[in-house]
């Protein structure tokens, strides 16, 4: 037997109160329980007032439902004030009897805490039955405890709740979150529904700690206040209702990058529907790369979600490498690296892909998106987000920055490469003390990958992929030993050219005429590759000529 | 007569290595700087033996097997010359080479080669 918990019998079809807060019910899987106590605990400056008095103010204005509040804290014309502040016209609401609120000074309750329990019980009782009210939220539950029989704490807490239940209110109560508080009467133990809220600087999560007799989204979501209350964004999202998630993309004709030579390095393009990772240093041209996929689609049909620069700075810099951005109504998702949820910027993604009918998305870059993430959050809220792109065909392209690379398996040090379907590596290599970009395609799910290096640059008309480079060891760790495979054969196709010549020279049948000729061209091959030589090895060319002399 | 020849790279410096390394075994040498270029000059006149670089601009060294071998057939030998792998060779043996040799090449590895197939049987004299 586990006492209290087997008293109370769980509702199977589970009478909901929907709280109305953007994302709040989704993760509580409907809402509230109703006749159950909801507890918001957290501390100073978390918004626990404001999210419960968003709850009461939907309730009268969503859902029909009027509510009560009971404030030991704010005078009526002060939380008027903060609620006008957040667009909520709590007066009239009070003056119309849907939301009413009823203040008691904390003087008044220290008097004569057994009876004042009972006057307020009376008093809520009466306003209840009048204005047909079904919510009620306690502000606060620590204040509420000070007017409670102190001997039977627990007891009287339940009581009240009890009788609060009785006239058919769902309670909502707020509280003071004290960590080195511990266990108090009024915890997790004696409320149905549990919600933790949490603030680090800016930003704001909240976490359903319990919520008894129904499923809920664990962990912590990031929520803010603004303008209109609060948004929560649950950073879990149930599978998409199509169960298509992680379905293999249908074959399809690969999708152009918008890059010639990087077509063929993917056996003909992206694949339709996949995912793409295009990692690598910076300054290597992921972010152009990504604009030029973007404008070889058709019209309208791209996102760009970034976060360093605005959309006319974008347009600007592509239009520097003959990209048609601005013109290719491409939509542009702006977010503030490390202060914008990630899960706020998805679900906004989220949003224009199903209103426009995006098929091309680009997200600029992963890091920014995730800046100030844990691993699992992070992984996890990518994860769902690619996981809905690929259920509606969307290709989606993401960049990712790499401080370096250092070993001989990039895949092992790039973050989240299982995530990803395509692996672009772009870097800077050394060669013949030069330093180029390369390009190189480490993973390709659905086709065939070249798997080969080759040398990436920027021209006025966009990106060129060119040269393959032979014979190199070590580029992926930055400093690539070995030559062109251009260089190789220029160099020795000439050596071999003169050695064979010499070999036939000393043929006896050989005519003087066809001697001399022979001699002749075996000369203008070695000049050829001292002229070679001279140029790689910074030679001054006259050495040769000063040789022959 | 002498045998007649068409080579066919894009770079300048191999055509007349090419050129050079054919004409002082009295080859006859016609020289083409791409697929497009060598289907002209074969439409032209016969040639006994086409030496094909694969790597090259616009028409590529497999697309200009593939095409002569449907417009002329499969008579005249065809030698690959390649600094690709093996699976680019394969891809040329399949559309319809005869050989293939590694670039850079070896002028007296050249000559085996060629000589090879234009005395197989049937070869032109």
């Amino acid at each position: 037997m586990t006492g209290n918990k087997q008293l109370i019998e769980l509702p199977h079809t589970a009478d909901r109160v929907r709280t109305g807060v953007p994302g709040l019910d989704e993760i509580l899987g409907g809402g509230l329980l109703r006749h159950r106590v909801a507890l918001l605990k957290g501390g100073p400056g978390t918004g626990k007032t404001t999210l419960a008095l968003q709850m009461l103010v939907n309730g009268a204005t969503q859902y029909d439902e009027p509510g009560l509040l009971l404030t030991f804290e704010q005078v009526p014309s002060q939380l008027f004030a903060d609620a006008a502040a957040l667009g909520w016209d709590l007066k009239r609401l009070h003056d119309e009897n849907r939301v009413r609120v009823m203040f008691i000074e904390p003087d008044e309750v220290l008097d004569n805490p057994g009876r004042q329990a009972n006057r307020l019980l009376v008093n809520i009782a009466e306003l209840a039955e009048d204005h047909g009210a079904r919510r009620i939220v306690i502000d606060s539950l620590s204040h509420l405890g000070s007017i409670l029989s102190k001997d039977e704490a627990r007891a009287s807490f339940i009581k009240f709740m009890l009788e609060l239940k009785a006239l058919g209110l769902t309670p909502i109560g707020t509280a003071e979150h004290l960590p080195e508080a511990g266990v108090s009467s009024i915890d997790a133990y004696l409320v149905d529904t549990f919600i933790l809220l949490d603030r680090q600087a800016d930003r704001r999560t909240l976490e359903v700690v319990k919520s008894r007799g129904h499923r809920h989204i664990g962990g912590r979501h990031p929520f803010e206040i603004n303008g209109a209350g609060v948004t929560v964004y649950p950073h879990s999202y149930p599978e998409p209702a199509d169960g298509n998630a992680g379905a293999a993309p249908a074959p399809a004709a690969p999708l152009s990058s918008g890059v010639e030579g990087l077509d063929e390095m993917l056996g003909g393009g992206y694949t339709p529907g996949s995912t793409i990772l295009l990692a690598g240093l910076s300054g290597t041209f992921k972010s152009v790369l990504a604009a030029h996929f973007l404008t070889s689609g058709e019209k309208g049909s791209g996102l760009w979600i970034g976060f360093r620069e605005s959309a006319a700075d974008l347009a600007r810099d592509f239009a520097g490498h003959g990209l048609a951005f601005a013109d290719a109504g491409i939509e542009v998702l702006e977010g503030l690296p490390g202060q914008d949820p990630v899960q706020k910027i998805l679900a906004a993604a989220d949003e224009l892909i199903t209103a426009r009918g995006i098929g091309r998305v680009a997200i600029d870059s992963l890091n920014d998106l995730t800046t100030g993430l844990a691993g699992e959050e992070r992984a996890e809220a990518v994860r769902w987000f690619l996981r809905r792109l690929r259920a509606r065909g969307v290709t989606a392209l993401m960049t990712q920055r790499l401080a370096r690379v250092t070993g001989r398996n990039p895949l092992s040090e790039i973050d989240n490469a299982e995530l990803a379907d395509t692996i672009v590596y772009l870097g800077l290599v050394e060669i013949e003390s030069r330093l180029e970009k390369v390009i190189s395609v480490l993973k390709h799910r659905g086709g065939p990958a070249a798997g080969d290096l080759r040398s990436i640059q920027a021209t006025g008309g966009g990106l060129v992929v060119s040269d393959r480079f032979l014979g190199i060891s070590g580029v992926l760790g930055g400093v690539a030993l070995g030559h062109r495979k251009a260089q190789i054969e220029e160099i020795f196709q000439p050596l071999y050219f003169i050695r064979d010549f010499l070999k036939m020279a000393g043929d006896p049948g050989l005519g003087a005429e066809q001697r001399a000729q022979m001699l002749g061209n075996m000369g203008t091959e070695t000049d050829r590759v001292i002229g070679l030589l001279g140029r790689y090895f910074d030679q001054p060319q006259s050495a040769g000529k000063e040789a022959r002399r | 007569m002498s045998p007649r020849i068409l080579a066919i790279d894009d770079t300048e410096h191999l055509r007349t290595v090419l050129r050079l390394t054919l004409e002082f075994k009295g080859h006859q040498v016609q020289l083409a700087c791409d697929g497009a270029e060598a289907l002209e000059a074969a439409r032209k006149g016969p040639f006994d033996l086409i030496i094909c670089d694969i790597e090259m601009p616009k028409v590529d060294g497999v697309s200009f097997v593939r095409q002569y071998r449907a417009e002329f057939g499969p008579a005249v030998p065809i030698i690959m010359l390649t600094a690709e792998g093996d699976e680019k060779i394969q891809q040329a043996r399949a559309a319809g080479a005869t050989d293939a040799i590694a670039k850079p090449f070896e002028p007296l590895h050249l000559y085996e080669t060629v000589e090879r197939h234009l005395s197989r049987p049937g070869a032109p004299e």
